[in-house]
């Protein structure tokens, strides 16, 4: 079961794809950029003789509002755009994110501290070491606190109303001009989350956190970028298969061949119900 | 019309001397710029042109090298490798276009981002076709009709030429019938099917020409350079490619031009002007933000800008004329 | 009696729980002209939609014989199935010319020349132009155009008179007029304005909450008390859309 850490993260990664996404209509290709941006200032921070476990809670809070601030600076412009332009967008901003680190860090590897505690644990036979079980017990607290959030609070609802349809939810009153940035916060801090958690097992390379937002992708396609159980089951499959095939192919990096395939037939099933998106988009009533 | 045909004049003479006036440091450089040039009228094909989004150039970039690495190494032929290494790309470029045929706008760049990962895990960092990514592929300059392209301007001079007949393809293509269908899906693709265009038949010729330009692109590519290594077919790369395209603009040959020199040659100058290269990918970003907000591209840009200067000259010229409407299409 | 050209029986179209078009039967005979009216929501761009094929229905519609229920909305073009949209859908960024030469493009059979199609339209002077700069009256012309040029035989008119002023709208209706003599055409027309739809076609049926609630001649239409009543609830409730 070596790939069910692995799996959690690309689910963790898929829920905040599809927050945002349900919520401002942006498909973010910068979603793991973002986290990626977190590890290295999670990385200096503890360099720098913060402790790890503060570290760790001093990103996750302040890519609140820093993925606040990306709304209000540079995807404001794009509210009104069709998804297609916004999802562009995220793709300069995936660019910029890896522009801005080689800027900042350098490009050379930087090693990044192991900072979970480590020990095994046991059930029925099966070793579970401990990073594993935090990253599992983060997606398990992420999707209660989710679920909390879009059932149980007015704001919640309010983002709901929001990605079923824009316009009417700002008709009703939905104040959507303040919610974006807020969408926009927490999904950076979901993204610091999951990247924090992976980062000591993927490598400092800020291409490859980066490009992790391909497996998130295809988890979050899986679950129709609508379902949250969904999703998390995408994910898990997705970690599972690449651990699988990472042994048997003894090149643990083909693995990463999994979502390309997993991402076409996903797509390919998915699209077959629609004929021409543009025209049933209003329900074809006019 | 006219206009663009003098500044093609201008472009192609511009790109004629410039290794008469640059020294030989540069001339490699340049060289290598123009397998860019190449490499972002891939993008020009498939974005500019059907409206479709590839995140895939430096996949096709790696493929059109390792298949004329191993073509030429099969057969001695370098004319044989880059037309075998053209026909592979067009190839995969069409299978990868069928999914075009069902996906539209980002869930196809989804995929096609998917595609140039897979590629640079499965092929380029895994050995692919015998060769070892440690070395990277590699391609001797070739002797062709006893010329010798062996040296940095010489094989500037291949690669121009290369690049010229690429686009002269391109643009002859522009005005025929798949051409002017691809605009139509472009601009509109429901009123393209409603009058009968066999939509997906399209897309998939689109995806395969913008394959095989990028596989022409390799083949200069690798050839300018020699031996090439995994870095330049990375994911990343194909992001950097595709930006950079969309931040000079993608619906001209101007733009590729620029685009080429953007990703290859603006790192050296800004390193030869003692600031860090690794700012390019900013500014890239900054121009794709820019692109969509406003114009196509610097060139768009700059098109527009020499469209309403013109428009206002005219007007102070020749008072009580009544306006033109030429103005806003200037960055057609 | 001849099988007319389009023949739809039971058709319905149903988005989720919504049912746009519900168990709708009518035909188009060959040349004629036939008219659809109703309320907004009532399913009548839907139908038009199902006919041209960007929509899936159930049910069954028969063009020239064949069954085009499954069929892509390229085909439907080949087999002479032209269309027009509420709003007009042009390729910007092309000249007049260069969007009709793509309408030949993919013609069915001979397609007629783009300087044709524009003069039975009236749009000679802008051939050169780009889509874009047209007027909104201009492109509703353009859209026939691009149509006339496949040679159509049944063409759909999704309310060309929209957006119009009464001076256009009067010029409008001298050219559809003009097109079932000239191009041996039938019409299916789905207007707002009623004095167009009235007076240009032969026959015309209402279309309120997705069910045809009464079909006849012009004149029956005006006097029926269902459709005063089916307008009478738009006027005071309608929804904008």
């Amino acid at each position: 079961m070596a790939g069910l850490g692995l799996g959690a993260v690309y689910g963790l990664l898929g829920l905040g794809i599809m927050t945002l996404y349900r919520a401002t209509g942006v498909l973010n290709f910068a979603f793991a950029a973002i986290g990626m941006l977190a590890v290295y200032c999670f990385t200096s921070l503890v360099d720098a003789g913060v402790p790890a476990g503060l570290a760790f809670l001093a990103v996750v809070v302040g890519a609140f509002p820093a993925g606040a601030l990306l709304e209000l600076v540079v995807m404001r412009r794009f509210r009104d755009e069709d998804q297609t332009t916004k999802a562009v967008a995220t793709i300069a901003l995936l660019v910029g994110a890896i522009g801005l680190v080689r800027l900042i860090w350098g490009s050379e590897l930087r090693s990044i501290p192991q900072w979970l505690p480590e020990w095994n644990v046991e059930i029925s036979g099966a070793v579970l070491p401990s990073d594993r079980i935090v990253v599992l017990a983060a997606v398990a607290v992420v999707l209660v606190a989710l679920w909390f959030l879009f059932t149980r609070t007015r704001a919640g609802v309010a983002l709901r109303a929001m990605a079923d349809d824009r316009s009417t939810a700002a008709l009703v009153g939905i104040p959507i001009g303040r919610l974006t940035p807020l969408v926009w916060g927490l999904s950076a801090a979901m993204a610091a989350l999951a990247l924090v958690l992976v980062a000591p097992s993927r490598g400092p390379d800020a291409a490859t956190l980066s490009l992790l937002v391909i497996p998130g992708l295809a988890a979050a396609v899986i679950g129709d970028l609508r379902s949250p159980a969904g999703i998390v089951a995408g994910g898990l499959v997705l970690g599972v298969i690449e651990a699988e095939t990472g042994l048997w192919a003894k090149a643990a990096e083909n693995a990463l061949t999994v979502p390309f395939i997993v991402l076409l037939a996903v797509l390919l099933w998915r699209q077959r119900r629609v004929l021409i998106p543009a025209l049933e988009e209003n329900g074809g009533r006019a | 019309m006219n206009g663009r045909l003098l500044g093609g004049i201008v472009l192609l003479g511009a790109l004629i001397v410039a290794p008469q006036l640059t020294s030989p440091f540069w001339d490699f450089v340049l060289a290598t710029a123009v397998a860019y040039m190449i490499a972002a009228l891939s993008i020009n094909v498939l974005l500019g042109q059907a409206g479709m989004i590839g995140l895939f150039p430096a996949a096709f970039l790696g493929l059109g090298g390792y298949f004329a690495a191993v073509i030429a190494r099969e057969t001695g032929s370098w004319l044989l490798a880059l037309g075998g290494a053209t026909l592979v790309c067009l190839v995969v470029g069409a299978l990868v276009g069928l999914a075009g045929t069902r996906l539209r706008g980002m869930a196809f760049g989804i995929v096609t981002l998917a595609f140039a990962l897979a590629m640079e895990t499965f092929a380029f960092r895994h050995g692919f076709l015998g060769i070892d990514p440690a070395f990277g592929a590699t391609l001797d300059r070739p002797t062709l009709l006893g010329i010798d392209f062996l040296g940095d301007v010489a094989v500037y001079y291949l690669a121009l030429a290369i690049a010229v007949l690429t686009w002269a393809a391109v643009a002859l293509h522009e005005r025929t019938r798949p051409g002017r269908t691809w605009r139509a899906l472009r601009d509109d693709e429901v009123a393209a099917m409603s009058l009968g265009a066999r939509v997906g038949r399209y897309r998939i010729w689109a995806a395969a020409v913008s394959g095989a330009v990028g596989g022409v692109a390799g083949v200069v590519f690798l050839t300018v350079q020699g031996q090439t290594n995994v870095e330049s077919y990375t994911t990343v790369a194909s992001l950097l490619v595709f930006a950079a395209a969309m931040t000079a603009g993608t619906r001209s040959v101007a733009g590729a031009v620029l685009a080429g020199l953007l990703v290859v040659a603006l790192p050296e100058l800004l390193t030869e002007l003692g600031i860090s290269g690794e700012i390019v990918p900013l500014l890239f970003a900054f121009g794709v933000i820019t692109s969509l907000k406003g114009h196509d591209g610097i060139v768009g840009g700059v098109r527009h800008g020499a469209a309403v200067l013109g428009e206002r000259l005219r007007r102070a010229g020749a008072p009580g004329r009544p306006p033109a409407v030429e103005g806003g299409a200037a960055d057609a | 009696m001849p099988e007319p050209l389009l023949r739809i029986e039971r058709l319905t179209v149903a988005f989720g729980a919504v049912t746009a078009v519900d168990a709708v039967s009518l035909d188009v005979p060959p040349g004629g002209a036939i008219g659809l009216i109703g309320p907004n929501g009532a399913g009548k761009t839907t139908l038009l939609n199902a006919i041209s094929g960007f929509v899936r229905g159930d049910g069954s519609v028969r063009f020239d014989g064949s069954e085009l229920i499954g069929i892509a909305p390229d085909r439907r073009a080949h087999m002479g199935i032209s269309r027009t949209f509420q709003q007009p859908r042009m390729f910007g960024d092309q000249t007049l010319l260069d969007h009709l030469r793509v309408a030949a493009d993919h013609a069915g059979g001979t397609p007629l020349a783009p300087e044709e199609a524009v003069e039975a339209v009236g749009l000679q002077a802008v051939l050169g132009a780009r889509c874009r700069e047209l007027s909104a009256h201009d492109q509703t012309l353009a859209e026939i155009a691009r149509a006339l040029v496949q040679r159509p035989r049944l063409l759909l008119l999704d309310e060309p008179a929209a957006g119009l002023v009464p001076s256009e709208v009067d010029e409008l209706r001298v050219t559809i007029a003009a097109l079932h003599e000239r191009f041996e055409l039938a019409t299916l027309l789905i207007d707002h304005n009623m004095d167009v739809v009235l007076g240009e076609t032969d026959h015309v049926h209402v279309l309120d909450f997705g069910e045809l609630i009464f079909s006849g001649s012009p004149d029956e239409v005006r006097t029926s008390q269902l459709v005063i009543d089916a307008y009478l609830g738009e006027e005071w409730e309608g929804a904008p859309c």
